[in-house]
């Protein structure tokens, strides 16, 4: 009986215990500054677009396809917590995403010797998720993506794919 | 927009390159250059003279722009402050269901200096502001955790428009080298190289 009410109160304070040992943990890794990720210039003459993601639970199942507006094939796709960069002639570009419900579409003015960046998010649709893109900045991107990781390279099209696996 | 005045823009470049060629008569010294360079991406800091919004801007609508700070290149004002010029919408959406928020994207594209354009490029809202100004507030997080308690209500959450009031501060460069008259008084004594911008007297 001894044993059991020993367990008991064990496992009740494992919780908290956890609780109170998890922000240390996460303060040592934010201190060390690993997986900072280094965003490469563009190249000469050039503009680029990092497209990112952030985890999360919600419409974690469903992907983020990123097409240039009225291309077939898309240039890449973007699943929960990853990103991949675009390089571009500089000027304006329209991207869209596409979902069974809706599509989404933006266009930025892409600027030489410049990167800008683009978040996509799945929201709340009738029936599935809907991918929607929006401007961001790299502010925004290095605070609430902490630890990003590039896309697959099959889930790129050849011309992104060659930027990011070189 | 009228093409930059390349000619004058040729003519500064660095004396230096001129001189490493090899010719076959001995040539003079080339003079240093007569004008003075604004080289490009030169930052600006410029003020947006019109209300704009991702609710009431349209894609592709234009709006006035104005020069804060005087530019001085050697110690010579070459664009002073209060000119003005030109911006571009470039995106603009209206804040939608599920938390969307309203999102817009702005160029700067041009300052009239009398009848010279000075083209422009790299429009950013000032840094503290430019997340808040260059996408409305965001409730997507909120919507998708409605509709995961409360059912579908959630997905009619709305997101929330940016707005940009008439005054706002932005940073822009310019696009081009711009050569401008060295003032006659300078020619014989030409000052640092350097450029320098001074805020506009109200």
């Amino acid at each position: 009986m001894k044993k059991l009410i020993a367990a008991a109160i064990f496992a009740a304070a494992a919780p908290l215990a956890l609780t109170g040992a998890a922000p240390a943990a996460l303060a040592q890794a934010k201190a060390a500054g690993e997986g900072e990720l280094t965003i490469p210039a563009p190249p000469p003459g050039k503009g680029q677009v990092l497209f990112y993601r952030t985890g999360g639970l919600s419409g974690a199942a469903l992907g983020c396809a990123v097409f240039d507006v009225g291309a077939e094939d898309k240039l890449s796709s973007l699943d929960a917590g990853k990103y991949f960069v675009l390089v571009s002639d500089p000027g304006p570009r329209s991207f869209t995403v596409k979902s069974l419900e809706t599509k989404d579409a933006l266009t930025l003015e892409i600027e030489e010797g410049e990167t800008q960046f683009v978040r996509c998010k799945i929201k709340t649709g009738f029936m599935s998720g809907r991918a929607d893109i929006g401007p961001s900045t790299e502010t925004e991107f290095r605070t609430k993506h902490k630890n990003p990781k590039l896309v697959d390279a099959e889930d790129m099209s050849a011309a992104v794919k060659a930027t990011n696996y070189p | 927009m009228p093409a930059p005045p390349e000619a004058t823009v040729e003519g500064a470049a660095p004396a230096a390159e001129a001189a490493t060629e090899t010719r076959a008569d001995p040539a003079p010294a080339e003079p240093a250059p007569a004008g003075l360079l604004l080289p490009r991406t030169t930052p600006l800091i410029i003020a947006i003279e019109k209300e704009l919004g991702s609710k009431i801007s349209l894609t592709g609508e234009t709006f006035p722009i104005r020069l804060v700070k005087a530019v001085s290149v050697e110690g010579v004002e070459v664009l002073p402050a209060g000119i003005t010029g030109q911006g571009e919408v470039v995106h603009a959406k209206k804040a939608g269901l599920a938390g969307a928020a309203g999102e817009l994207v702005l160029a700067a594209r041009y300052l009239d200096l009398g009848e010279r354009r000075i083209a422009l490029r790299s429009f950013r809202f000032m840094e503290a502001g430019e997340i808040a100004l260059g996408k409305g507030q965001d409730n997507t997080g909120v919507s998708n955790v409605t509709t995961a308690l409360a059912g579908p209500i959630g997905f009619f959450i709305g997101g929330g428009n940016t707005n940009v009031l008439p005054g706002t501060i932005a940073n822009a460069r310019t696009r081009n080298d711009e050569l401008f008259e060295r003032p006659a008084a300078q020619a014989a004594a030409p000052a640092d190289p350097q450029v320098a911008t001074r805020e506009e007297n109200p």
